[in-house]
């Protein structure tokens, strides 16, 4: 039973209480999924903003085949994906080496001992770089997995692709992050 | 088992979904392969990394900035969406106006009528004499043109 399916039958009955708490009980996550996506504070809010948006106007289209909470991540991810290719993916840095990238990684500041604002912003936004270097569809596989906490289910249903394609990508996406996080992933890369 | 094969189940070990035939397999490659060992290493803890990745907090106002560009629900009608119906109508509706061209055309015209045939029709019943009940028209020798100029100039309030 999906625990949203009260909130989600009386927002689209018109009760707008009811939509808020949805918002509220998401907006968390889907800033921060749209943010490890789109690699930008401003656009990532523009993005949540949208899907909220997008899923209030088709409510009355929502059949419960998925939980609501799958059905915002797709509509998310749509919209992420829609904001990347506006912006022409300018500012992505997947045209940057490998090397390249794990050198800027670890060269700089990995964080280590009791998290404190500074590192955190550090830790996050290595992570979020490196995510970056990603193909579009290895991102949001491993995101998805991993950031997000989803299940390979749920992810199937979000992207639309079969299972055995996500637990590919979400392998290789890990294997490619191994080099990129090295810092953080402390086992030694270059044995195999 | 070879390394190809252990891989998928690499990821399924992680996640627990091993069957347990399987898990006995992937457990005796792991024992022997050292490649395969460090890449469920590296699976394991790149996972581990990105789920401690620290939550950005949301801006103050934003679920209100939300709710605030929410358009009222559309009605039922609104969710039809007419515009996309009737697009997809267009080739139903060339399909039946072809069946309809093609199972109701034009037939074999009929054997063309003589009036007064087609005046016995109308105006009713013979009787058990063999004699048209309803006309006096009809109880004469007429011909059909005389017989349509009756009918044409007749008086409707009276029999003929």
């Amino acid at each position: 039973m999906d625990p949203d399916r009260t909130l989600v039958d009386e927002a689209a009955a018109g009760n707008l209480d009811a939509f808020d708490t949805l918002v509220r009980r998401y907006q968390t996550q889907l800033v921060n999924y749209a943010l490890a996506i789109v690699r930008d504070t401003g656009e990532a809010e523009d993005v949540a903003q949208e899907t909220f948006i997008r899923a209030y106007r088709s409510l009355g289209r929502f059949r419960g085949e998925s939980s609501f909470k799958t059905w915002l991540y797709t509509i998310a991810t749509n919209t992420a994906r829609t904001a990347l290719e506006r912006r022409g993916r300018r500012e992505r840095v997947g045209d940057q080496s490998l090397d390249d990238e794990a050198q800027t990684l670890s060269a700089g500041s990995v964080p280590s001992g009791l998290p404190d604002p500074e590192t955190t912003l550090v830790t996050r936004d290595a992570i979020d770089r490196a995510l970056a270097t990603l193909p579009d569809t290895l991102r949001v596989a491993v995101v998805l997995r991993d950031v997000e906490g989803l299940d390979y289910k749920e992810i199937a249903k979000v992207t639309g692709s079969p299972i055995g394609t996500i637990e590919s990508r979400i392998f290789r996406a890990r294997q490619r992050l191994r080099v990129l996080l090295q810092s953080l992933v402390s086992v030694p890369v270059g044995n195999r | 088992m070879h390394c190809d094969e252990a891989g998928p189940l690499l990821l399924r070990r992680l996640e627990g979904g091993l069957e347990a035939d399987e898990g006995q397999r992937l457990e005796r490659h792991l024992e022997q392969c050292e490649t395969c060992r460090e890449t469920l290493e590296v699976q394991r803890r790149v996972a581990v990394v990105l789920s401690s990745r620290p939550v950005t907090e949301v801006p103050q106002g934003f679920a209100g900035r939300v709710m605030a560009n929410l358009e009222p629900v559309p009605g039922w009608l609104d969710a039809l969406n007419w515009r996309v119906w009737t697009f997809r109508l267009v080739p139903v509706a060339a399909a039946l106006l072809v069946v309809a061209a093609l199972g109701f055309g034009p037939t074999e015209a009929a054997e063309p009528m003589e009036f007064s045939d087609l005046v016995a029709e109308w105006v009713g019943e013979e009787d058990a004499a063999g004699v048209p009940a309803f006309s006096l028209l009809w109880q004469e020798e007429v011909t059909d043109d005389g017989l349509l100029e009756a009918v044409l100039t007749a008086d409707l309030d009276e029999p003929f």
